[in-house]
């Protein structure tokens, strides 16, 4: 089902989106993704992202209080909605299944 | 704050990035960005900001349009509702705005009207993309280059012979004019004596109503007639078949074979009636034409040349013909050129009998475009002022469409509808003025302008576009200007900052000046030049002389007799015979001549016949020498010269110099004396006058003895009281009657036929003033309606200082300074830009007027004048108004 499938670099955003739990706004999460996975992030890429999953229905937002930091702009922070945690188990259960399928020869290293 | 990201890239965020996105963006950037400059230093930082918002410019994030409301229609209907309803609140401004618009629209259109029939000159022709005229080029003895529309005879015949790309050719010969009537001679009239090849109805499209295109003019003694003359001539009667007579000294007869839709006007070639070519054949003259003559000047000839042929080819082509065909002694070769018909109407000032009677000027095309153009430039900024002075009256309107959600768009759209709006309604009203207009116009540029929008979709397509192109630039700035309100702002009831606006108002009042002054300048400068010419002494007296035709060997051999009846008369105190006269409308024959002493030195003069009353009967001066003498004969070799003539021949007294006259060009091809030189004595030196337009300068001429072999005379020129004019005339016409029965009494008033040499520059100079004066009229139109805002919106400040002690006079000053700068700089500007082009104009004179300051400032200041009135009727109004009644209101 198209809609409720979820791309690598979205399910990240949408993880980190629960690991920061109440702090997850554009710029937490792109440091917080940065930090894990190591490797550099563009902000609007989070943005298109964030979007995206929030049109999806798997976040929701809400406007935040402004702060000098932000040249007096309010941040938007991120929740998991419970449809959005759903998509994660889905997609967990789908490679654990996954994981388990595969034959522990391959595994080894092995293949030839 | 000591970093700033880059300004250019956060603006360019907030104008693409949707509102719903935009401060949460804003801000994360903003806050990345401070922590990147602490980080990595402010450069760095700038560039990942800058990277950035290039990366977050992507579709979904970029501003929705606005969605087409739903109820677009009810929308639309919105906005005539309130433009209806802004018209009447502002009865005043829109009358003033609709009249501007109406008057400068009727004006742009009829003179679009008289470019769109110049520009279609000669139009009337399928094939007229290849028909070409030949055009003989020569240099006469003086070094003169002369152009000549009439070529040889053998040039049509043998162009279409040996050269393939010449698919047709056709050629006409004029010998001046002939008096035609139909059978029983009781009606008659004056045309032209052109006799036209068969091929004619092949080359041209001038359709036929009766007779056959192939066959009409085949048959020798046959004639083709326009419906006018065939009216004339023949009243209700079918014409076809029916005989017309001319007279030239022998009658001719010939049989009507066809029936010419009358010509129009905008057409080079002018027919009454056409006589087959094949006619001539029966004449003896025939003979020393056909197939021998290459290189005469006497065939009016066109050539039908196939597209995309190289016309500078065939021309060569054409040439080398001609030379391997002229005899070798013949060292006048001419040089033959191909001009284009579209370019006939424009392009032929320098060229002679071309038959273009009402030669075009490509310069007054632009000149008076740009006058079209300017006046509805001037109307149309009358439009955007207005709008943009009542702009506070819609702020709030404005903002409270917006916060109910207008897009500013729609608000953009809403006022082009209105300015739209007025322009149709403006529109409508200038089509009708048109109609009533277009005698008038046609009585005055001599024309057949015609506004058929049904016949014409050019015209009406144009008029289309032009409507809405005066709509969107009038109502252009209004809505961007209005649609840029700050709703917040405007409906908290901040003044709006008009800075900006009221400054390019006070601009577009200055170019609207600028415009109008040059205008009155030119008019004025063309006013002046007009009166001097027809007060410069001419060097002779043209007032009350009646110049009387001769059109026949009766008439001519039986002078004596008329000149002697006409000097019976009371009423006239002087006559003269003459072969041209001063002021002459027809060619002056011009001679080559040569002092005896120096024979190998041909110059060329100018040259009339005259008897010894024609001194003074035209009052030139006779400076040196004697005039001729009547009484013995004895002067038959005499000649009188003028200034220039003896300038040019290096004398300072007449003293019987022997002056040798051997050849004569009568305006077509120089051609030698029938009876060998005339060898002349020069007995007298004359005064110069201007015997030509005062365009030309007076040019070196020989008056010789009437009875002379160069030129026969042609005129009797009688000098007559103011009284009684018309018994005169009758008493003339009845001795001329005594001697010719059947001579058409010609005859013409000097100074009005003069006249007519300024007729174009006249009507140009009338037109000048008519758009002269529309064009002030719409300016001041707006002037009066941006003053009465401005002393309405000053009321207040009238009633203060009213209070405090200010005077009528002082008030009246106060709302009048400002807009009377505004024409002051107008004038400024103005003044170069009239000097040069009224020096350029009055450069087509060989005798103008100095142009002087005077001029120039009576036109400011009468400019000033008309907009200080305009003014302080508004300010005065405004001065007297009783400050308890201005300041009560709140």
């Amino acid at each position: 089902m198209k809609g409720t499938s979820l791309g690598e670099f979205e399910e990240i955003v949408l993880l980190t989106v629960g690991v920061l739990f109440d702090e997850a706004y554009g710029l937490s999460i792109k440091k917080e993704v940065e930090e894990r996975s190591g490797r550099s992030v563009n902000l609007s890429a989070i943005h298109a992202a964030l979007y995206r999953l929030e049109e999806k229905g798997f976040l929701k937002s809400k406007m935040g209080e402004a702060t000098k930091t932000r040249g007096g702009k309010r941040k938007k922070y991120f929740n998991l909605t419970s449809f959005g945690i759903q998509a994660l188990e889905q997609a967990k259960t789908l490679r654990q299944n996954l994981w388990s399928s595969i034959p522990e020869i391959v595994l080894k290293g092995g293949g030839s | 704050m000591k970093n700033q990201p880059p300004l250019m890239m956060q603006k360019f965020l907030r104008f693409f990035c949707d509102d719903d996105y935009l401060e949460e963006i804003e801000g994360d950037l903003y806050e990345e960005f401070l922590e990147n400059s602490d980080d990595y230093g402010n450069r760095k930082a700038s560039f990942i900001y800058t990277w950035t918002v290039l990366r977050s410019f992507r579709p979904y994030l970029i501003k929705k349009s606005n969605p087409i409301p739903q109820n677009s229609i009810d929308m639309i209907r919105n906005y005539f509702i309130i433009a209806y309803r802004n018209f009447l609140r502002h009865k005043g401004y829109s009358t003033i705005n609709l009249i501007g618009l109406s008057f400068g629209m009727t004006c742009t259109l009829l003179i679009s009207l008289y470019l769109l029939d110049e520009i279609r000159f000669d139009s009337q022709h399928e094939k007229g993309t290849q028909i070409y005229r030949v055009i003989d080029k020569r240099i006469t003895d003086n070094g003169e280059e002369r152009h000549l529309a009439e070529v040889g005879f053998n040039i049509s015949g043998e162009s279409v012979r040996n050269f393939a790309e010449v698919e047709n050719a056709v050629k006409f010969v004029n010998f001046g004019r002939s008096k035609v009537m139909e059978e029983k001679e009781e009606n008659s009239s004056y045309q032209n004596f052109s006799f036209v090849e068969q091929n004619f109805f092949e080359v041209f499209d001038f359709p036929l109503i009766q007779g056959d295109r192939k066959t009409a003019l085949v048959e020798p003694n046959s004639a083709v007639i326009t419906e006018d003359l065939a009216k004339l001539l023949f009243g209700d009667e079918a014409p076809m078949g029916k005989i017309v007579l001319t007279d030239r000294g022998e009658e001719m007869q010939f049989k009507v074979t066809g029936v010419l839709e009358n010509i129009p006007k905008n057409s080079h070639l002018q027919f009454q009636i056409m006589y087959s070519f094949n006619t001539l054949k029966a004449l003896p003259m025939y003979e020393r034409f056909e197939g021998k003559d290459w290189s005469s000047n006497n065939f009016l000839t066109y050539l039908q040349i196939k597209e995309g042929t190289y016309i500078t080819q065939l021309e060569d082509k054409l040439n080398k013909l001609v030379a391997q065909n002229i005899e070798a002694e013949d060292n006048n070769t001419p040089t033959l050129y191909f001009q284009s018909l579209k370019e006939i109407h424009f392009n032929s000032s320098q060229i002679e009998m071309g038959m273009n009677n009402s030669p075009g000027n490509i310069w007054y095309i632009f000149i008076f475009s740009g006058i079209g153009l300017f006046l509805i430039l001037i109307a149309s900024i009358n439009y955007m002022n207005m709008a943009t002075a009542k702009s506070a009256g819609r702020a709030r309107e404005i903002g409270v469409r917006k916060v109910v959600g207008a897009a500013r768009l729609g608000l953009i759209g809403q006022f082009i509808t209105e300015s739209l709006l007025t322009t149709f309604i403006a529109l409508v009203i200038a089509l009708g003025l048109v109609q009533v207009l277009l005698p008038f116009a046609n009585n005055f540029t001599q024309k057949e302008l015609a506004l058929n929008l049904s016949t014409d979709p050019i015209i009406l397509i144009g008029i289309l576009l032009v409507a809405i192109m005066i709509g969107v630039i009038s109502g252009m700035y209004p809505a961007f200007y209005l649609s840029s309100f700050n709703p917040v702002s405007v409906l908290k009831g901040i003044k709006i900052n008009a800075g900006r606006a009221v400054n390019l108002r006070r601009a577009l009042v200055v170019f609207q000046f600028t415009i109008s002054i040059v205008m009155i300048v030119a008019t004025l400068v063309a006013i002046k030049q007009m009166n001097y010419i027809q007060e410069k002494p001419l060097g002779f007296n043209k007032e009350h002389l009646l110049i009387v035709d001769i059109n026949t060997g009766t008439v001519r051999g039986g002078y004596e007799t008329i000149k002697n009846g006409y000097l019976g008369l009371a009423t006239v105190k002087n006559v003269s015979v003459s072969s041209r006269i001063p002021g002459e409308w027809k060619n002056l024959a011009r001679v080559k001549a040569a002092m005896a002493n120096e024979s190998a030195n041909h110059r060329e003069l100018y040259f009339i016949g005259a008897d010894a009353n024609f001194l003074s009967t035209f009052e030139v001066e006779l400076l040196q020498g004697r005039n001729f003498r009547e009484a013995n004969n004895s002067d038959s070799v005499s000649i009188l010269i003028n200034e220039s003539a003896a300038k040019l021949l290096g004398l300072s007294q007449p003293d019987q110099q022997e002056l040798i006259i051997s050849a004569v060009n009568y305006g077509g091809s120089e051609q030698p004396l029938n009876h060998g030189d005339f060898k002349t004595r020069i007995i007298g030196i004359v005064k110069d006058f201007h015997f030509q337009s005062l365009h030309e300068e007076v040019k070196p001429m020989v008056i010789a003895y009437h009875k002379n072999p160069v030129h026969r005379i042609d005129y009797f020129s009688t000098k007559i009281s103011g009284d009684n004019i018309t018994q005169t005339i009758a008493s003339m016409e009845e001795i001329l009657h005594k001697v010719d029965p059947g001579h058409l009494f010609e005859y013409h008033f000097l100074d009005d036929q003069m006249a007519l040499f300024y007729e174009a520059d006249l009507r140009r100079g009338k037109l000048f003033a008519v758009a002269a004066f529309t064009a002030i009229f719409i300016a001041c139109l707006g002037l009066f309606a941006l003053a009465s805002f401005s002393a309405e919106q000053k009321m207040k400040e009238v009633g203060i200082r009213k209070v405090m002690g200010a005077t009528v006079n002082q008030i009246t000053v106060l709302l009048t300074r400002e807009f009377a700068i505004l024409v002051g700089i107008a004038f400024l500007i103005a003044t170069p830009i009239s000097w040069f082009l009224m020096d350029w104009w009055l450069s087509s004179f060989a005798y103008k007027i100095q142009l002087s300051l005077i001029t120039f400032i009576l036109g400011g200041f009468i400019t000033l004048a008309i907009s200080i009135i305009t003014v302080s009727f508004q300010s005065i109004k405004a001065a007297y108004l009783n400050p308890v009644e201005t300041l009560r209101i709140e």
